[in-house]
């Protein structure tokens, strides 16, 4: 065999695990080659240099730290472990930062929308104010029919009123009580409001289903078809009937303080429609007939201009109270028609 | 021919019975398991990887991966066989792993030529006076370290398992997969080229 060959079957021939027959031909070379020799003692000192390299110990805390690695498996460390190492077989990062993003623009688009909710509220009250002056009409019908209860619905309202979520703004004008220069009628001023169609119907149980806003209609409705029985005490049945044995000198000064509230009255409504407002309930006092307070609904940005003309026509008892809340679309006025006495 | 990797002295339970009873729940019997081959482990990561941190990290992930595959492990090979199957891949995988090959290159390129977590740093810490001989004989371990370092992958891992390691060239050959004659070609030639690589130094 050449050297070559030997020197291949060293490694085997030093461990021990070479067949016989192979044994005795590496075993024959080498008791006659020098150089072979020397190569089996180099690969002997390899060997034995190997197998005694200082080996390395793990450190005494090993254990320890193998149960500190293991143990986070359970708690707050596992679950912070699990989701983010190793980072790069995890869900990345920019997925979870886009599934956050996405639920806080959810969550703030929402929250305008609510937001927006609520300031449309007006705008829809008076997008169904057709609907509300039908239910109007058919109150008005319903009066007619059935004094009593509409006359129930009326001070049930009344009674209501201040409990309003929209504060009414209380005024009262100081009426003179001279003679009047020209007396109109009453009937020529109560046409501002608006007339009720004919044959409108409603059954009762509808009355409770209204809106509010449109429950303050219902009840100008009241208001205002009260002022027509007024006119036709015959169909109504007024509460002042048989009070006309009073003095002729009492009965001239009730007259006179009528005719100026009356005037006042209309010149009020006027500026309500001038201001853009509208009527909603006229009081009258049950025994004279008198003009006792108006109801109206004014435009907030007309508010100052609509107390700016009520003090052109009498003065106010009181100054009037200033509108902070501009933003809101309309505010409730009621105008006392106060004698001066 | 040593069939099965030498266990520890004084180790009163073989590793089937430890297995077994870490498998009804006693987790004390891995502990056991652990202590018994954390040196071994911790030795032959230290060859692969020439690095204290990066095997102390490798011979961990071994026993945390021997923990949870102890379910399957059927007995069909011996518990050492398979366990030092485990530590050969999990060297291999980190040897192959890019955040291994940028570490060693950042620290080949901050201090060239010597590792900071070579065994001779490691061992400066020793504050006991050396003599000069422990001195020469730590310089050689290193030099042969780095010698079989320098091994393409299966012809280190063969001459580890069998020089360093002891294993027969059967087990080997279960460890590794390789057949038996290409576990001996891969000895010898691993042998002579560590003999002229270490050239004046044995």
């Amino acid at each position: 065999m050449e050297c070559a060959e030997i020197e291949e079957l060293l490694s085997e021939y030093i461990d021990g695990i070479l067949g016989e027959n192979r044994k005795a031909l590496v075993e024959k070379h080498l008791s006659t080659c020098q150089s072979c020799r020397e190569e089996l003692a180099s690969l002997k000192a390899l060997v034995n240099e190997l197998g005694s390299l200082d080996s390395v110990e793990a450190p005494r805390d090993f254990l320890e730290k193998l149960h500190e690695r293991m143990e986070p498996r359970f708690g707050l460390g596992r679950l912070i472990h699990w989701l983010f190492v190793p980072v790069r077989i995890k869900v990345p990062l920019e997925f979870a930062t886009v599934g956050a993003i996405a639920l806080l623009i959810f969550y703030v688009s929402s929250m305008e929308e609510r937001k927006s909710q609520i300031a449309r509220a007006p705008e829809i009250s008076t997008s169904v104010q057709s609907e509300e002056e039908r239910a109007l009409d058919t109150v008005k019908t319903t009066l007619e029919k059935e004094p009593e209860k509409a006359k129930r619905l009326f001070e049930q309202e009344t009674v209501r009123q201040p409990d309003q979520e929209r504060k009414t703004i209380e005024l009262a004008l100081i009426l003179e009580t001279g003679t009047p220069e020209s007396v109109h009628p009453p009937s020529s001023v109560r046409e501002a409001a608006p007339a009720p169609p004919e044959g409108a119907r409603v059954a009762g149980e509808n009355f409770v289903e209204v809106a509010r806003p449109m429950e303050e209609k219902q009840v100008a409705a009241v208001a205002q078809d009260v002022e027509k029985k007024r006119d036709e005490p015959e169909q109504v049945g007024r509460a002042t009937e048989g009070r006309a044995e009073e003095s002729p000198i009492s009965k001239n000064q009730a007259e006179s303080s009528r005719v100026h509230a009356d005037k006042a009255l209309s010149k009020v409504k006027e500026i309500v429609s001038r201001v853009g407002g509208k009527v909603i309930l006229v009081e009258y006092e049950a025994e004279t007939d008198r003009p006792k307070s108006i109801h109206a609904e004014i435009p907030a940005k007309g508010y100052r201009s609509f107390v700016e003309y009520l003090e052109e026509i009498a003065s106010l008892r009181t100054p009037p109270p200033i509108l902070y809340k501009e933003d809101q679309e309309s505010v409730l006025v009621r105008i006392r028609f106060v004698p001066l006495s | 021919m040593n069939e099965e990797i030498k266990t520890p002295k004084g180790a009163t339970q073989g590793d089937a019975a430890l297995i077994n009873s870490f498998l009804e729940g006693n987790r004390a019997a891995f502990d056991q398991i652990v202590l018994r081959y954390k040196d071994k482990m911790y030795n032959l990561c230290y060859c692969f990887l020439d690095d204290h941190e990066e095997a102390n990290d490798a011979a961990q992930e071994i026993f945390i991966k021997i923990c949870r595959s102890l379910k399957q492990f059927k007995f069909k090979s011996s518990f050492s066989t398979w366990l030092y199957r485990i530590a050969v891949n999990t060297c291999r995988n980190r040897l192959k792993s890019a955040d291994y090959r940028h570490r060693r290159k950042r620290v080949s390129i901050d201090n060239p030529g010597v590792s900071l977590d070579s065994p001779g740093s490691m061992e400066i810490r020793d504050e006991s006076p050396s003599p000069s001989i422990e001195l020469e004989k730590r310089e050689r371990s290193m030099l042969i370290r780095r010698a079989i370092k320098s091994l393409p992958p299966e012809q280190k891992t063969v001459v580890t398992l069998r020089d360093i390691e002891g294993l027969s060239y059967d087990e080997i050959a279960k460890i590794t997969g390789l057949h038996l004659g290409t576990v001996k070609s891969k000895i010898a030639r691993a042998r002579l080229d560590l003999k002229d690589k270490l050239k004046g130094v044995i």
